[in-house]
């Protein structure tokens, strides 16, 4: 096969994207039957969950936001397992490895979006949407042209995220299971769409808070086990670690990644508001009884977060002890050569070193089920756009019937599941690091700044939203396709286009821009309704007075 | 809808209205202000100052100024959500129950 230089784990989020050192595609690992059978127990059990689930999801507002029936700590759970991919786990503890306090500076940057979400959105999203954040964003505005805008949108991002997280998650579980490419991918694929077609957002969410929990377990058992060896003392550790890396004594100050001061903005910007723009966080305000439990979560979310990242932190500098002076987790047992597995394997020989199989195959297995929780809320997140906005409220005008719809959602589910699977095969040997910066930068350019203005700005019209959205979309497009990850790694060309590879910082100013000077120069008698319908659209974001209520049982 | 327009324009009308709005709104100005100083500080030092990211706090210690403030931000973020979520799950909804239920009864009337 031929060798590529592949960000396997860097496809699961944006920091590790920007972060996670290169990582050869790696060779089949020999059967590893631990993980295996823990997985199958995972498998089983949210199949159970799933069953349950599938009996409870009659409606449409069922499938979509759980009938607004999960309570605010399940959310915020689940809110968190969103968060919490794959790659934060490994690629960020493998940053911390080769980098020190870069590491935690990412982390950092990646915890920040929280608070600016409470404080911004939490409220005004869970007020005025129902089941997709277009609900809100099309409010008063012309139904037909913005929702199908705003349902554009999600798609991009889904689909893009989608098959990056495929492709990770074949390498990834061709490396850990032993599974070959192409079974992995059915396998993650056709239990996506079980879980999505038959238990919409409850078995949905339940996926996501036992993977959540799981998470959490798993790094904390391992951070315990080796704190264990420095007797739980955090000087010991960074003396310890100080002592063995490259860095020595500068382990602890800034590398050299983030010393660009506008990198370092870009960065920030595109994670912050790239979170506000991914239609599968979004929609899990919509699950949640009211504004009150919407609050509750994202601070439960806080919390969760913030705790797992300072483990990582711990797990990071651990490993520098543990594992880089064992020649065993080296290929050819040379120490300080290739990590077996790649770079990002840090995290999984750690486990194994101050665990036993035992442990490696229970981190493995979470893992997996990971993977597998964050493309189902994918999945549920591109079928809601699908059936909800395009199908029933854009084709049909509103005149379709639950079950009608309901149907829609099981074959988009299963739509998106088979494109998932095929592009995800397609793509097998590409670097598609290209796809995760695609979907923050579509999120944060295209979705969030006309949400964000329709929420808050009386001034928006129709065509102020059309032109900002839809400049987001393709502007971030292009830079991406003229920047490094595309022009010179997909591509070929020598030289990139345009040099940064996250493409926030300029794209989405210039959609804030559109929005804003096509709706100022806007003076159509539909534009002034549409200004005047903020007054009502304003007290109801404001006091929840006449939002969606949860669905009785 | 007619009635709940209406219901609308009674609260855009009523002066607890605006004075929920403005204390609400007065409190998230302030912890964002407060999350971007901290959080841009911060990045502003990696970038600028990143010396002093990597000093120890004290002789002999392994204790360093970016570690223990990097802590700091994770908690004071914390605590400023939990703060923001008590307020308005508190008083501000039982300034809009109130609100509510005072024009729903004026309307009636």
């Amino acid at each position: 096969m031929k060798a590529l230089c592949l960000l396997a784990l860097a496809l699961f989020s944006a920091p590790a994207v920007l972060a996670a050192p290169a990582m050869d595609a790696a060779p089949r690992q020999p059967l590893n039957l631990h993980a295996i059978a823990m997985f199958m127990v995972f498998v089983v059990f949210t199949l159970c969950i799933t069953w349950w689930a599938a009996r409870r999801t009659r409606s449409t507002a069922d499938f979509y936001s759980a009938g607004g029936g999960i309570s605010g700590l399940q959310n915020g759970l689940a809110l968190a397992g969103d968060y919490m991919s794959a790659s934060t786990l490994l690629g960020i503890t493998a940053l911390i490895y080769t980098s020190g306090m870069d590491g935690y500076i990412y982390l950092i940057a990646f915890f920040a979006g929280w608070p600016v979400l409470l404080l911004l959105m939490t409220e005004r999203l869970r007020n005025l949407g129902r089941f997709t954040f277009a609900d809100i964003t099309s409010y008063r505005l012309d139904q037909g042209k913005v929702r199908t805008m705003a349902a554009i949108g999600s798609l991009t991002v889904v689909c893009f995220y989608l098959v990056a997280q495929m492709v990770g998650a074949g390498q990834l579980i061709k490396l850990l299971f032993g599974l070959d490419y192409h079974v992995a991918l059915l396998i993650v694929g056709v239990l996506m769409m079980l879980y999505v077609t038959f238990g919409g957002m409850v078995a949905t969410t339940w996926v996501q808070i036992i993977k959540a929990f799981l998470l959490m377990i798993g790094g904390t058992l391992v951070m315990l086990l080796a704190m264990n060896e420095f007797d739980f003392s955090y000087d010991t550790l960074v003396s310890r670690a100080m002592g063995i890396h490259g860095l020595g004594e500068r382990l602890l100050a800034p590398g050299s990644l983030l010393a660009d001061p506008l990198t370092a903005l870009s960065l920030s910007l595109g994670l912050v508001f790239g979170t506000a723009g991914l239609p599968h966080i979004l929609m899990r305000f919509f699950t949640v009884s009211d504004a009150k439990e919407a609050r509750k979560s994202v601070l439960y979310a806080t919390g969760f977060i913030g705790y797992f990242f300072n483990v990582i932190f711990l797990l990071g500098l651990a490993s520098i002890v543990i594992v880089s002076q064992e020649p065993q987790y080296f290929e050819d047992g040379q120490v300080g050569g290739k990590l077996l597995g790649g770079g990002n394997m840090v995290a999984m020989h750690l486990a194994q070193a101050v665990g036993g199989n035992m442990l490696l195959g229970f981190l493995s297995a979470v893992t997996f089920a990971t993977i597998l929780a964050v493309v189902s809320g994918l999945a549920l997140a591109g079928a809601s756009a699908i059936a909800h906005d395009l199908y029933a409220r854009v084709l049909k005008k509103g005149t379709a019937s639950e079950a009608q719809e309901l149907r829609v959602t099981k074959y988009a589910t299963l739509g998106l599941g088979l494109v998932a699977i095929g592009l995800g095969i397609v793509f097998e040997n590409t670097n598609v690091a290209f796809m995760v910066a695609l979907a923050f930068g579509i999120a944060a350019s295209a979705n969030f700044p006309v949400l964000f203005l329709s929420m808050f700005w009386r001034g928006l019209t129709t065509r102020g939203a059309l032109a900002g959205g839809y400049i987001g979309l393709f502007s971030a497009m292009a830079f991406v396709v003229l920047s490094k990850l595309v022009w010179v790694d997909v591509f070929h060309f020598s030289e990139p286009l345009f040099p940064y590879t996250q493409p926030a910082l300029f794209s989405m100013p210039l959609a804030f821009l559109a929005a804003y000077a096509f709706s100022r120069l806007d003076h159509s008698a539909r534009a002034k309704a549409e200004r005047e319908a903020f007054e009502d659209q304003y007290v109801r974001g404001q006091t929840g007075v006449g939002a969606s209520e949860a669905a009785a049982h | 809808m007619s009635s709940s327009s209406s219901l609308y324009a009674r609260i855009r009308r009523s002066t607890q209205f605006t004075e929920l709005v403005a204390r609400r709104n007065r409190l998230t100005l302030g912890l964002f202000i407060m999350i971007l100083a901290v959080f841009y500080g911060y990045m502003g030092l990696v970038s600028f100052w990143p010396d002093l990211i990597g000093l120890r706090l004290s002789e002999g210690s392994n204790l360093t100024f970016g570690v223990v403030a990097g802590v700091s931000l994770f908690v004071f973020f914390c605590a400023l959500s939990g703060y923001y979520v008590y307020r308005a799950n508190g008083e501000f909804d039982r300034m809009t129950r109130e609100l509510v239920a005072q024009v729903r009864q004026e309307e009636a009337q």
